[in-house]
């Protein structure tokens, strides 16, 4: 069990870039789209550090950034879980999406393209659409 | 920290011998030992079978044996950088003077220990070669006896100092005082010799016969010199100790 | 500015004409896991040594954990040091008894943990063992005492994988399990470099960076990237 979910979390750290925010991103992710259920028992801050061999501080570095979301709770004793309320989960997946398009947006502007074309393109990219 | 410096010296004690690659866990050793004690005992048994041999020849060993302190001291200081363990050594936490003390005791038991050996093995020999000879009786074996004790003891008087020599030798091979070693080989030449030269100086001297103990061979040692040299021995040894635990603090090369 | 575990200023240190540390200048917080970085001869041994007082600067002053070097201070201190042996007429179960003895802080049950960790039995002899298996020996000596300074000299040289991840785990464990400072020489930096928060370049007897890893990836990427940056 412990093990299935601490697959689920093994990634690929790119090291040109901060540690925590990986964590802290990969994680957000995974809840979103669901590899992580709502509820599910995070894994140590010992057990991710060597899971990915990197510095336990960056892990408890990215944990409190979960628990300040309100992604993860810790329970006295037991350690870190994912939060068991769906609100809470829809949220952080609905700025992570905002944050993509955002970013999305930001990437097609520097290409000079605007809003109406990107809509354009995104409509001819759906077939018929919605 | 409760029992640390015993457990230093026992470090630096015999068990180096025949542990890890102490002499006495090569096969070449033994077959040495065995070997030399075959031609030793051989012979032994044949001269004096035919009256040839002199019970008291091996003496001359002891002698030479002040040289053998000075080297086990040096090579229990030059062990720990030849074996690339000088920096755990040395990062003890523990002061310098301790850590040299511990040594200097642990070689000095070594040499207490191989001086027991050679005697126990000297006196066993005279024995043996007496009761072949029948030149010899039971008294002249107590003579002997009193003899190799004496002897052994004038030159264990100056072990003290020898091994602290050997010690402070190695130490300053290792300083910045590199350059002053010359002067030390010289002082090993001619201290380690100093037993052989203080009784072959008084050889057949009328004057200091009626001081000392006068034999047949004209071997000589006064009384005044066996008194003194084991206070001097002594406080050359502690104010070397003293020395090389200074220069360990302040002028190794590292 | 959090507590401070290593303060130099202005250390000077000449080995036969040879400039092995020149101005350096540094403060280390504590705490915390520092890379110490450089090319051969940057003076990142030396360095230690100092920490360690094997060493005394020609001028300048060093302070570790609040105090001047010295045996006292290695009370506080274990330290691997560089290209180290260990005592080749020992076994594991010896050296263990070497560190209860000798060493403040041991803590021999830990030390048996880890001992089964890196796969080491009590009955081998440290003489014949490869250099793998002495390195997890020596690292093993150094982790098992409760002090607030490690300072592990180029512990990953020469040693093969599987050693190298046996020991990088072991460290992992020992930073989830305590509040130490640590100090690691490397040129391993792509194996080991997630295991640091703080980094340390050091070149020609001087310190040329020294930055939060973390801050310095933001900047200006991995930690290997800016070493060949800096000495490339």
């Amino acid at each position: 069990m412990k093990e299935e979910l601490g697959g689920k979390l093994q990634f690929e750290l790119d090291l040109s870039q901060p540690l925590y925010e990986q964590v802290w991103n990969h994680v957000r992710s995974s809840v979103a789209k669901g590899v992580i259920g709502l509820g599910e028992k995070m894994p140590s801050v010992r057990e991710l550090a060597q899971m990915l061999q990197i510095n336990p501080n960056t892990v408890m570095r990215a944990y409190q950034e979960l628990e300040r979301d309100g992604l993860t709770e810790t329970r006295r004793g037991q350690g870190t879980f994912i939060t068991s309320d769906p609100i809470k989960v829809a949220t952080v997946r609905e700025s992570l999406a905002q944050a993509a398009v955002e970013e999305f947006l930001a990437r097609m502007d520097g290409l000079g393209f605007t809003v109406r074309d990107v809509m354009q393109m995104i409509r001819s990219k759906g077939g018929n659409g919605e | 920290m409760q029992g640390s410096f015993g457990h230093l010296i026992k470090q630096d004690s015999l068990r180096t011998w025949w542990t890890g690659k102490g002499a006495l866990r090569s096969p070449w050793f033994w077959f040495y030992t065995v070997f030399i004690l075959l031609v030793v005992v051989g012979s032994v048994t044949v001269l004096s079978l035919s009256g040839y041999y002199e019970p008291l020849a091996p003496l001359f060993i002891a002698f030479g044996l002040p040289y053998m302190a000075f080297m086990i001291g040096y090579n229990l200081f030059f062990r720990e950088w030849k074996n690339g363990t000088v920096s755990w050594w040395l990062t003890l936490p523990y002061p310098r003077y301790r850590l040299m003390t511990a040594k200097y005791l642990a070689a000095l038991l070594q040499n207490l220990l191989i001086y027991m050996a050679i005697l126990l093995a000297t006196l066993l020999l005279a024995g043996y070669s007496m009761l072949l000879d029948d030149r010899y009786r039971l008294s002249d074996f107590g003579a002997a006896l009193l003899k190799t004790v004496s002897w052994y003891g004038i030159s264990l008087s100056i072990v003290p100092f020898m091994t602290v020599f050997g010690l402070l030798t190695a130490v300053v091979m290792s300083s910045r005082l590199k350059p002053l070693s010359p002067l030390f080989w010289i002082g090993f030449s001619i201290t380690g010799n100093m037993a052989t030269w203080m009784t072959a100086f008084y050889t057949d001297n009328t004057f200091w016969n009626q001081f000392g103990v006068t034999e047949p061979g004209g071997i000589v040692v006064p009384v005044w010199f066996q008194a003194a040299i084991v206070p001097v021995s002594l406080v050359l040894a502690a104010l070397f100790l003293w020395l090389s635990a200074r220069i360990v603090d302040r002028q190794l090369t590292m | 500015m959090k507590d401070v575990a290593v303060q130099c200023d202005s250390l000077i240190k000449t080995y036969g004409g040879k400039r092995a540390l020149n101005g350096f200048t540094l403060s280390l917080p504590a705490n915390r896991v520092t890379a110490v970085l450089g090319p051969n001869g940057a003076g990142k041994s030396t360095f230690f040594r100092m920490l360690t007082g094997l060493t005394a600067p020609d001028s300048g002053s060093v302070r570790v954990l609040g105090h001047a070097p010295g045996w006292r201070t290695n009370r506080q201190i274990a330290y691997l040091p560089d290209r180290a042996r260990w005592y080749g007429n020992q076994t594991v179960a010896e050296a263990l008894d070497w560190g209860a003895k000798l060493l403040p802080g041991f803590d021999r049950p830990r030390a048996e943990q880890l001992l089964r960790y890196m796969d080491l039995e009590l009955q081998m002899p440290a003489e014949g063992m490869s250099r793998g298996q002495e390195a997890r020996l020596m690292l093993t000596l150094c982790i098992a005492r409760d002090v607030p300074l490690l300072v592990l000299d180029e512990p990953f040289a020469g040693i093969d994988l599987i050693s190298r991840e046996r020991i990088v785990s072991a460290l992992i464990d020992n930073m989830s399990d305590r509040e130490q400072t640590v100090l690691i020489s490397t040129h391993e930096i792509v194996e080991t470099e997630g295991l640091f928060d703080y980094a340390v370049f050091l070149e020609n007897g001087r310190v040329a960076l020294a930055g939060e890893t973390e801050e310095l990836r933001r900047e200006r990427g991995s930690l290997e990237m800016l070493y060949r940056k800096l000495f490339g």
